[in-house]
Parts: structure tokens; sequence; C-alpha cells
């Protein structure tokens, strides 16, 4: 898609000293580099020194794609009025495939994207990364739950009972 | 050159090969000793059931689950049975998870329930008290006695019993209970702190009633009325005539008042009289019909399609869902089990639950057919509430945790 070249630039700088050039529009997909832009407006040049290069690289994905989806939603309302609203549904449609393409990531990879959403205060990249880690949960037993996010289990064995005697029912497995 | 195909080509899809080839230790951070913040918004997320298994994953995830007060997610309803005789627990059943659970809640030990609202049941012991309780935090209200002139209503008179609002969240709040002597409705209210029912009788055969925008609405033969001034000399008032001839309920779909009627059928063999016989005679539901009904144009239509709106209709009080946020939820359906009245006694028990749908103009089981449920259990849908009271145990003496 066409972007007029007057377009600001911004520079992010992961914790890891890398670069990533962006538009001033995919960067205020951050709430908290939006809330520095308005501060100081000749800022060109943010680190960020909670964010990896990996990270920050998805997080900077994340935002062009939902830039671009919300630009594509612009035009066509422009060029005929109104938004149609089967094109409109297909459209929300291909977004939420497209993120549910983007979070099959491992979890440490979604840990540090749930770190790193709400460090950056992406609101959309939040909630998708909590909804995701929420699913990985559901129906599972805790020594499941600790299997798949890698957890130690730090609770000693009467503690552990303690919690399973408040409602032994959730902890029954189903027949 | 075009800015965001340079930026995938050369930074992305290096990066992400990074992502797939590296190790713990490269992480900023680990599951364990994410912030409260996180942890409490997944376990926004979750279930009743799914968050006690939360609870016990690690220190950090308890701590939070412990203080953290926020409600657990909305939740289709589940299925409340008998008692299971051999352990002596609660049975449930959770359409999400497709399994039962067996709980212990001795004080539902010899009960009835004629209604569920928010969660919160409408018991009568044995001695004929009724009590307000909620199963998930065993918290009950102590009602009064009814009348001693009432007493020739019995267990079987017991109709329904709705509230207006959710008792964990106010003590502003109004039960209204139906019931029947000598084939004539009558309706008793009780507020928190009152001390007898206020009897009325309705000169009306009352099939269902709701609470919708701030009055109970009262759906009887011929009409459709609204009550005022509950709380001293009861006024009611005629809002439109309902013609449709069937069992009636009256339903909040999203806001807007819905009255649906089930047609019954009668299917089997008058002669087989084997109670265990498939094929004998009982009543069986055949289908569903909607009406909205247009309060201020005082008029109904029928309405052949709910959309994405899920209806759980039963003793309790009817509830709405949108069938999109729940994996498995039937859309335009109609989840429902057993009449509260029968039309003639059934001593087999109860075994008329399944889903209608619309759509397809057909019902389906959700449970497994074939199970006779017995009469003074029947199935009830109950939304599992586990938020305690706001306004805590000393204010109100009714209220009581065993």
């Amino acid at each position: 898609m066409a972007r007029s070249s007057t377009e600001n630039m911004i520079t992010l700088m992961s914790s890891d000293g890398e670069e990533f050039m962006v538009t001033e529009k995919v960067a205020r997909e951050c709430t908290t580099i939006r809330n520095m832009l308005e501060d100081d407006c000749v800022i060109t040049n943010i680190p960020l020194p909670n964010v990896t290069s990996d990270i920050l690289s998805m997080v900077i994905e994340y935002c062009m794609e939902h830039v671009a989806a919300a630009e594509k939603a612009a035009a066509e309302t422009a060029e005929k009025g109104s938004s149609s609203a089967p094109a409109a549904a297909k459209a929300n449609k291909d977004l939420e495939e497209w993120d549910k393409a983007f979070m099959n990531v491992d979890v440490y990879t979604l840990c540090d994207l749930i770190l790193a959403a709400n460090y950056l205060n992406v609101s959309g990249l939040l909630d998708l990364t909590i909804q995701t880690a929420a699913n990985l949960i559901k129906g599972k037993s805790p020594e499941q739950i600790r299997k798949t996010f890698h957890i130690q289990n730090d609770l000693s064995l009467e503690e552990e009972e303690k919690i399973r005697s408040q409602t032994p029912w959730a902890f029954e497995k189903s027949e | 050159m075009k800015f965001g195909d340079q930026f995938r080509r050369e930074d992305f899809f290096d990066s992400s090969k990074l992502v797939e080839s590296d190790n713990v230790k490269n992480h900023m951070a680990n599951w364990s000793n994410l912030s409260c913040d996180a942890i409490e918004h997944i376990m926004g997320f979750l279930s009743l059931p799914d968050r006690h298994r939360f609870s016990a994953v690690c220190q950090n995830w308890r701590r939070v689950a412990k203080y953290n007060s926020c409600s657990p997610v909305e939740q289709l309803p589940w299925l409340m049975m008998r008692e299971d005789a051999s352990i002596k627990k609660r049975k449930f059943y959770s359409l999400t998870e497709k399994r039962h659970y067996y709980i212990d809640i001795p004080e539902l030990q010899n009960t009835r329930w004629i209604g569920s609202s928010f969660g919160w049941l409408f018991i009568v012991d044995r001695k004929f008290i009724p009590q307000l309780f909620n199963p998930f935090t065993r918290e009950c209200f102590e009602l009064p006695m009814f009348p001693r002139f009432e007493e020739e209503m019995r267990h079987e008179g017991l109709v329904k019993a709705i509230l207006s609002h959710d008792p964990s969240k106010t003590h502003d709040f109004t039960v209204l209970l139906l019931y029947y002597i000598n084939n004539i409705t009558r309706m008793a209210f009780w507020r928190p702190g009152e001390n007898t029912w206020r009897c009325v009788p309705c000169n009306d055969y009352v099939s269902d009633a709701i609470f919708f925008r701030g009055n109970f609405y009262l759906a009887c033969t011929e009409h459709l009325f609204v009550l005022s001034n509950v709380e001293a000399n009861l006024i009611m008032k005629q809002v439109m005539p309902i013609f449709i001839a069937c069992v009636k309920y009256l339903v909040d779909f999203m806001g807007e008042l819905l009255l649906v009627g089930r047609h019954l059928k009668i299917v089997g063999d008058p002669f087989a009289m084997n109670i265990r016989d498939d094929k004998r005679l009982h009543i069986v539901t055949a289908r569903f019909v909607v009406h909205k009904l247009n309060l201020e144009g005082r008029k109904h239509s029928e309405c052949k399609d709910l959309d994405d709106g899920t209806i759980f209709l039963g003793i309790g009080c009817p509830l709405v869902v949108n069938s999109q946020l729940f994996p498995g939820c039937k859309r335009n359906s109609i989840y429902f089990t057993d009449l509260v009245l029968k039309l003639f006694p059934e001593p087999y028990g109860c075994d008329d639950l399944g889903v209608y749908d619309f759509t397809r103009d057909i019902i389906e089981p959700y449970y497994p057919p074939g199970i006779f449920h017995p009469i003074a259990e029947p199935p009830i849908w109950l939304t599992p509430n586990a938020s305690k009271s706001a306004y805590g145990h000393s204010s109100n003496k009714n209220i009581n945790k065993r």
C-alpha cells in the first residue's frame, strides 16, 4: 500500500541494541509510545530497555498488520461511501485468522509477548496473548498446566493438599 | 521501496527463526513470576473449576487466586441433578466441558428446588421451610415459614420462585413465589428483613413470571400483566393479550422481552404398563415458538430466528447467552429441561431434556437420553456463582453460612 513520503519515521531500540524503523502510525499502536510522542513531539528515537529484539519485531509485526487492516477498512468506506457489512465481516474474520496464526508460538515467547504488550500497552495484543494463555489452561489439571508452561511446583505437599481439600470436586478426573 | 516489505523480509523472518531456535535463558521472564496484573488478567478468562485448578499450580498463582475478587468469566449454566446415592454427592453436568462434577453439598439433602436465579436456588426442606441457597458459596437466606392457612398448598402446589436481583450483589431484592391452592394461583412476596410473606391471590392461571426492566411481569392464560407497588398494595395491570395455546415462558432476551411457547406431544403406547417400558405413554416436548413482546405497542409478533442467541429453559429463571462466545453451544436454539408441573403423574421420572434448533426445527439430546431423573429432584439449570455477598453477614440476620 502507498504511504505518503511525509510520514514520520520513528526508531525503536530493543534491549539488545537492535534498531527498528517504523512509521509513527505503527508506533502509536503502543499506548506507551503514543504518550511519549504526545509529551514530546520531536522525539524520533525511543529506547525500549525492557524488550528484546526478537519480541519487539513480533510486536511491530502485530501493530503493522492491525494498522494495515484498519487503513484498508477506512479506504473501502471512503470509496463506497459506506462499508458493506459482508466485506467488513470478512475482513474481521481474516484478521482473526491472522491473529490465530500469529499466536502459534511456544509458551516462552507467549510469556515475553504478554510482558512486552503490557509494558508497551498494546491492548489488542495483550488481550490476544492473555486469551491464548487462558485457552491453554482450560480443562487442564494443575500437573498438566505446570507441564504446559514449564512451571516448577513450589507448593509444599501440605499446601497442595489444603488447596485441593477446599474444592475436591474441581480436581477429580472426568469419568 | 515499501517500508513494510523491507521490514518483513529483513527483520521479521530472521528474528522468527531466532525465536524458534531460542532456549529458555534468552527469555525475559517465565510463567511462575509473571506480574500479578497479568496473572489476574488470565484468571479473568477462566471458569470457576478452571480457577480452582489454576490456584494449585504454584505459590505465585495461588496468591493471586486467593486475593483476587473479580468474578469468573461468563459461563454456560450447569445442569444440577440428583444426589449420587453411592457417594452422597450432588451431581452436576458442565456442557462446556462435557463432564460431570460431584460436589458434597449436605444442605441440599432432602430438599426440593423450585427456582434458580443468579446461581441461587430456592429450596424447601422436608419440614417445608423455604430457603435461598447458593451451593457454591454455601450462603443462605432463611425465609419466613409459609402462613398457616397455606399449609394445604403442600409441596406439589409450589410452582416457581424468582428473584428480582442477585443477592450476592445487593441487599435490595424481592422474591416472588408462585403457588397453587385449589387450582388458583397465588403470589407471595418477600424482601430481606421482612418476617412474613405478603400473599396475594391472582384471579388467573399464571404460566410464568419474570423481573424485567424494574418490574415483575406475569404471563397468564390470555394476558400479560405488569405488577407495581409490590411493597404495599399490589397493583396488577393488563399490558396486552397473549394468545398462544401452549406452556408459556417469559424470557429476557438481551433486553427484549420474549414469550416462548412450548408445544407438547403425547408419545407411546397407552397399553404399555411397565414402568421401564420405553413405549409407555408420556408427554414430551414437540417444538417451541417465540414471540417478541412489544410492551409500548402492546402487541406481539412471532420471531422465527434467535440469531446467535441461545436460551436455557426449565424450572429456574431462563438464561440467555451469545452462543458465539461458547464453543460447542448451539446457536438459535433452546436447551430445555422437564416441565415444572407434570400434566399427568409420571412415576418414571423426568427425561424430557433436549435442545431445540430453530433453523432445522428438530430436537436433539445434549445429555445422554433414556436416563430417568427423579421427579423430586428434577434437573435444573444453575450458573455457578462463587462471589460472596458484598455486604457481609452482619447486616442481615437472615443470611447465614452453614
